[in-house]
């Protein structure tokens, strides 16, 4: 493989990890920092090295990251092989052999575990989809709609124009500028795109794409504003965990 | 008051697993650097086995707690005398009783035995009406069962149920769940609290305290406790972003208060994670910003910091402040750490002077 084409598949790769989220913070493993270290080879062998906050993560979200990983980085055109290492972790031994021989979770676990990942996957997606229902509707609603239009507005409604977005709801165009609130309902856009869900009402509450009920709508942004702040604490904890870790000496 | 505090021995030679006891402290020991003000982190040694004096020391001495309640952490599996056990405090709870709660704890895969233990605690440590109300449940303990491993276990089992109808019987009504990695089975989430839910739906008339309030699930945490109005908030953990994580901090409050109400939220430093005088001087400096205040409609007022900080605790464990407080004047302890009564100053005068250590 030509330099120029390794370089550009290692950008690939970089990008594809750049879509796996750490499924109980609901933020890019790239950005969190776990990926600590990447190489591509000419013959097209993908090898990653990851870590995670602490050595106790629960094994069932770290497997179901590192699946996602493993997915996304195999099937990129030109990766002949894909190695991921997880480094530092209680089960990494284990965890390691079984991802790269691509068993599912509960062979891994055969006798701990009932059964894969689903309904857990599921769960913590339900909620990731609220958190980020609840921070668009903030965004919205400083934009000058009230509470009441946000059902109403189909995903049409709302459109991109290069850095930001447009609303149109009830006769009325509001533009979104705010870069925090752009990202905001971009989140949220790019969460319904992974559901297949680019038609339709805006405004959905479960994975299936059902919207809430309409008088329950004031409630369900609480429930989503829980979540979020939920998400946000974790992910700010796991963040200045990976941190101290990184930096400490091993006594 | 503060309702969670440890003594811990995690020094090389008290390592039994070695990968795991030193994955154990040193992932305690990141919780303490990424949230501490930089002159509270310790050196490694000190953090591993900082002794009882020390304890003492700081949280009486420096850390304006009044009464601090133990809640051992076994370990077994990891440590060969456990990583925090009743043993380490027994002697000083005897010798200063209304300063120091003991608290003990339970495991449904310990069965007679188990029992049997907890009997024998309560009879020679309930020198107080409040001493030995409390257990701590670590569900994520590892323990050697039957030649395997057992990573694991659930409050709503049968034999959980059997040491809470125990614990009934003994008068030990305050359990302090805490969630960890690993419960069985596997591909469940460990840190979902149904389980606390239904033993609080079962036994209305024991109290269970969520230690911190059930993160990585505080949206789970906040719908079990709106609805079970035996759960209490457990602030360990959660109380140490309010120094450098302010933001994160009170959009926390902010949720707590308006799901669960100003009534059953207790406060922690979580000692030796964190020094309670300068988490004690920041939540007493500490003010909800007025966006979330508008949003949330709560407030934390004065009052509800004191309801926090002890007087919420207080009921929980049957103590009568006042009386305490004279019980408190002139004991021993007060004199070998030199403790006089005092205040610490807040707002405008914190900014002012350095605040007083009493």
């Amino acid at each position: 493989m030509a330099q120029e084409a390794q370089a550009d598949l290692k950008q690939s790769v970089l990008q594809a990890l750049s879509t796996v989220t750490d499924p109980e913070l609901d933020e890019p493993i790239t950005e969190l920092g776990f990926v600590k270290n990447l190489s591509v080879s000419e013959d097209g062998r993908v090898s990653v090295d990851l870590v995670t906050s602490t050595f106790w993560c629960s094994p069932n979200f770290v497997y179901m990251m590192l699946e996602e990983a493993r997915d996304v980085v195999s099937k990129l055109p030109g990766v002949k092989e894909m190695r991921l290492t997880l480094g530092g972790h209680h089960d990494s031994d284990r965890i390691n052999e079984a991802i790269n021989a691509g068993k599912s979770f509960s062979q891994c676990y055969d006798f701990e575990a009932r059964g894969e990942l689903v309904e857990l996957n599921r769960m913590i997606r339900t909620r990731a989809l609220r958190s980020r229902l609840y921070s668009m509707a903030s965004a919205l609603l400083r934009s000058g709609l009230a509470p009441h239009d946000l059902p109403e507005l189909a995903r049409q409604d709302v459109t991109a124009d290069g850095d930001t977005f447009v609303v149109h709801s009830r006769g009325r165009v509001l533009p979104i500028t705010d870069p925090s609130d752009v990202k905001r309902i971009a989140r949220y856009l790019t969460f319904l795109e992974g559901l297949g869900q680019t038609k339709g009402r805006l405004v959905i509450w479960d994975l299936d794409g059902n919207p809430p009920s309409e008088d329950e709508f004031i409630s369900a942004l609480t429930v989503g504003r829980l979540a979020k702040a939920n998400f946000s604490l974790n992910a700010e904890l796991c963040r200045a965990l990976l941190a101290s870790r990184l930096d400490r000496e091993q006594p | 008051m503060d309702y969670h505090f440890h003594i811990w021995n995690a020094a090389k030679e008290n390592w039994l697993r070695p990968d795991l006891a030193k994955g154990w402290i040193n992932c305690f020991y990141d919780y303490t650097k990424a949230l501490s003000p930089k002159e509270y982190v310790w050196d490694w040694d000190t953090y591993a086995y900082y002794g009882e004096e020390k304890a003492l020391h700081d949280v009486f001495g420096e850390g304006h707690v009044d009464m601090a309640i133990f809640e051992p952490q076994t370990l077994m599996y990891f440590y060969h005398k456990g990583f925090s056990n009743v043993d380490a405090i027994s002697g000083y709870v005897k010798k200063w009783p209304d300063r120091l709660v003991m608290g003990s704890r339970w495991d449904p895969r310990d069965g007679e035995a188990g029992k049997k233990l907890l009997e024998e605690q309560v009879k020679k440590f309930r020198i107080r009406p409040f001493q030995m109300r409390n257990v701590k449940l670590y569900t994520a303990e590892w323990k050697e069962e039957n030649g395997g491993i057992s990573r694991g276990w659930r409050l709503d089992s049968k034999e959980a149920f059997d040491f809470l109808e125990k614990n009934r019987e003994l008068g030990i009504n305050v359990q302090v769940a805490h969630k960890g990695p690993t419960v069985w089975p596997l591909d469940k989430d460990a840190f979902d609290i149904g389980d606390v839910d239904t033993a609080a739906t079962s036994f209305p008339d024991m109290k269970f305290v969520v230690t911190h309030i059930g993160l990585p699930r505080l949206d789970d945490f906040c719908w079990v406790a709106t609805q079970d109005k035996n759960i209490y908030a457990g602030m360990a953990v959660a109380m140490a972003f309010v120094h450098t994580r302010p933001r994160y901090f009170a959009e926390m409050m902010a949720n707590l208060l308006y799901w669960l109400g100003p009534d059953r939220i207790l406060f922690s430093a979580d000692y030796a994670l964190w020094h309670p005088k300068w988490v004690i001087e920041d939540f007493l400096n500490f003010e909800l910003p007025e966006d979330l205040k508008k949003e949330f409609g709560v407030d934390l007022t004065m009052e509800i910091k004191k309801k926090i900080l002890g007087e919420n605790a207080a009921k929980v464990w049957g103590i009568d402040i006042e009386q305490q407080k004279k019980a408190q004047k002139n004991d021993e302890l007060s004199k070998k750490l030199h403790l006089q009564p005092g205040t610490i100053r807040v707002g405008e005068a914190a900014k002012k002077g350095k605040p007083l250590a009493r």
